[in-house]
């Protein structure tokens, strides 16, 4: 018997599923709870797209180097505090105003950026320079702009997973993508099995983590990358060289909230060998794959 | 391990102090922890729904058919004495037309059997939401009651004849906050020769992780009672009743429940259209109701049991079990078998048939309190029903409801039933659907 409901839908550049466990296939009120998540996903994704002019991270961007403050909707606030916060956390490795290297690097084409071409944008990369504040934020250069790609799936799984907790669903998980965050365990009060992806095998899987509440988050090298002389180049880029690190092909943690292990791969995949050190620190239950592929996991002592 | 757990282990420890900001900060956001949103969501669509139910009793043909028939008057707004009233949970609608009296006495249900009561009622209920804080809902239930129903005993001879309709109608108006929910209701209802007005207040507070909610209600209602035979004018009756319960969640797969409710009614409390009733007129009830919810791979598993004693002298157990199944592949529905057994001792003050007396029915002793209602008597019973709820799709959904319910003296546990009464049998049947805007 097929019980738990399935719901499968593309946002955010990534296959998504809303799963929830020990409901009926078609019961209404899970369907319904279902569609609504999905929808806040869908709301999200069109709120901080860079690419619709009329969104707020595009009127931002827009008003770069105007001298003109936008005015921030609670949400849009909140957001950009805790990034000003995860910027100082992190000393300044966590930037959403590095977005801007995309101009130099092309993932899609197989060389590398000219080094000028990177140096030119770094003056554009620095969030000490944002002026929030207020209800408001300014960037002062034009060509800077602000991009929550690092954070803004981390946030969608979390505002769907709690409408659905809401809603009393407290068996099944949102998955973003890859980026999950659980309602809570199976039914049966078993915790699910999380496969993270193997970084150079399609298919396979690196690691399982066995999850009955919080959220698992992987940054890896496998996503957006140019193999150049032997190298991984990925899309997480260093905002003070505009180049990325080479140590981890995959780092995946465990946090109460999507969002939080979210950010501390970024953070830690940034920090290079340092990451390792950085997370057990953070005391959080995480899983790295070094640069030789070699599979590396650490739980708390609770 | 709760969430504030979590946080509170990241602040008190120094070394933790970044993971403090990282994982605290994102847990802050609104929206991105459960309960940092509103946790006592206000419905946000629209619902109505229209139920049939119906009601259906007879008594065997034998015991008690002897005795000559004296008073012949009556109505039905006869409930059951050991259910209470239902003013806190009043909104949540549906006839009650359970365990009534009267009945036809020429038109067999079965060879043997003596059709008492026939009850019909339509209803329709709707919930309105009113903004994002603020619900309102109400049902509108009409009663068409027909049959007999003897007046004293089972006695078939002394059966009155009587049709009525009752039309009662509720309404609650709740408003949810982020922790909590509190609603306001009215209820009331009309018949030939009886009104009642109730009123009530309800709250519910949630956890912070929402594992545990405590409700507690009052409920305060007002009866009138003009009987078709004038027997009384105006009688008052009026009952207060408070209620307060706890559910736990135990485990991802077990909920329990304790509910606890005072009812306490003052005023005339006899049945009119009954021979020899004289009853205290007053009667405090406590009921004690557990429940137990267990899921297994979709199934529910439910269990309940319920103690009510008040100082009539009745004590009544009552045992629920009820298996909701999954029945198709596609889960859009459940069949819902379930079994109940109950079982009460008689009032102190129901008096046994005694069939040599010279005066029979009317008791000996009538200095004291008196009566011959079944309903006071001691007795068992059991129900054997089943439900089908059917989610057509996300707007509609459907339900069909069967219980056969059987009741006798032999069938009392913890003491012995009531002798010379004539066993019971209803049917009990409802078919709702139900549109979601």
């Amino acid at each position: 018997m097929h019980l738990g409901l399935l719901h499968e839908f593309r946002a955010m550049a990534s296959p998504c599923r809303v799963r929830i466990d020990g409901v009926l296939q078609g019961d209404p009120y899970a369907v319904r709870a279902a569609e609504r998540a999905s929808a806040e996903v869908k709301r999200i994704e069109a709120k901080y797209s860079r690419y619709r002019a009329g969104s707020i991270l595009s009127r931002i961007n827009a008003a770069a180097g105007t001298g003109v403050a936008v005015p921030l909707d609670d949400e849009t606030g909140h957001l950009l505090a805790f990034a000003a916060q995860l910027y100082g956390a992190s000393g300044g490795l966590f930037d959403i105003t590095s977005g801007v290297l995309r101009r130099a690097w092309n993932f899609r084409a197989a060389s590398l950026p000219e080094p000028e071409a990177i140096e030119a944008i770094l003056p554009l990369i620095g969030w000490s320079r944002v002026a929030l504040s207020d209800g408001q934020v300014e960037l002062p250069l034009p060509g800077m702009e602000l991009d929550l790609g690092g954070i803004g799936k981390e946030y969608a799984a979390d505002r769907a997973a709690t409408l659905l907790r809401d809603a009393g669903f407290e068996h099944g998980y949102v998955n973003l993508g890859g980026d999950i965050r659980l309602l809570g365990p199976m039914c049966d009060g078993k915790p699910w099995l999380l496969g993270i992806a193997h970084p150079r095998i399609a298919g396979e899987l690196a690691a399982e983590v066995r999850l009955g509440e919080g959220a698992l988050a992987t940054s890896g090298d496998y996503e957006r990358y140019i193999d150049h002389s032997c190298r991984r180049y990925c899309h997480i880029l260093n905002p003070r060289s505009g180049w990325p690190m080479h140590d981890w092909q995959s780092v995946s943690v465990v946090a109460p909230a999507c969002l939080a292990a979210g950010a501390l791969t970024t953070i830690a995949t940034l920090m290079g060998k340092e990451g390792a050190a950085f997370l057990r620190e953070q005391d959080v239950a995480h899983v790295l794959v070094d640069a030789a592929g070699q599979v590396t996991r650490w739980v708390p002592d609770t | 391990m709760g969430w504030a757990e979590v946080a509170v282990d990241a602040t008190d420890v120094p070394r933790k102090a970044r993971l403090g900001a990282i994982v605290l900060s994102a847990c802050a956001l609104p929206g991105v922890m459960s309960g940092a949103a509103r946790a006592e969501e206000a419905p946000d669509r629209a619902v109505i729904e229209i139920k049939v139910s119906g009601y259906r009793d007879a008594q065997d043909k034998n015991a008690g058919d002897n005795a000559a028939a004296t008073v012949a008057k009556s109505s039905a707004q006869g409930v059951s004495p050991a259910q209470g009233h239902a003013t806190i949970s009043s909104a949540s609608g549906g006839s009650g037309s359970s365990g009534g009296s009267g009945g036809q006495s020429g038109v067999n249900l079965g060879s043997n059997l003596l059709d008492r009561i026939v009850v019909t009622s339509p209803s329709i209920y709707a919930l309105v939401p009113l903004g994002r804080q603020w619900a309102a809902d109400g049902t509108l239930t009409v009663d068409e009651i027909s049959g007999a129903s003897p007046a004293y005993y089972t006695n078939s001879s002394s059966f009155v004849h009587f049709h009525d309709r009752r039309i009662g109608g509720d309404a609650k108006l709740t408003r949810y906050f982020e922790r909590a929910a509190v609603s306001l209701g009215v209820a009331s209802s009309k018949e030939s020769d009886y009104t009642s007005n109730a009123v009530s207040a309800a709250a519910r507070f949630s956890s912070d992780n929402q594992n545990t909610t405590l409700n507690i209600g009052v409920g305060l209602t007002r009866d009138l009672n003009n009987p078709n035979n004038q027997l009384v004018h105006d009688a008052h009756k009026g009952t207060h009743e408070y209620q307060v319960g706890l559910t736990q969640a135990l485990s991802s797969r077990d909920l329990v429940q304790i509910n606890y409710t005072r009812s306490v009614e003052d005023g005339y409390l006899n049945d009119p259209y009954k021979s020899y009733d004289n009853r205290p007129d007053r009667r405090a009830a406590n009921v004690v109701q557990t429940r137990w919810n267990h899921w297994l791979d979709g199934t529910a598993l439910k269990l309940g049991y319920r103690y009510y004693g008040d100082t009539f002298g009745i004590r009544s157990h009552t045992f629920d079990l009820a298996l909701a199944v999954p029945t198709e592949d596609d889960g859009r529905s459940t069949f819902t078998p379930s079994l109940r057994y109950y079982t009460q001792s008689a009032a102190s003050f129901y008096v046994n048939p005694d069939p040599g007396s010279a005066s029979y029915p009317a008791p000996q002793d009538q200095s004291g309190f008196y009566s011959l209602d079944q309903r006071l008597s001691a007795y068992g019973a059991i129900s054997v029903g089943a439900k089908y709820d059917w989610a057509v799709d996300s707007n509609w959904s459907m339900d069909a409801k069967l219980d056969v319910y059987r009741q006798q003296s032999g069938l009392r546990i913890i003491g012995q039933g009531s002798p010379g009464l004539s066993p019971l049998s209803a049917f009990i049947w409802q078919i709702g659907i139900k549109r979601t805007f």
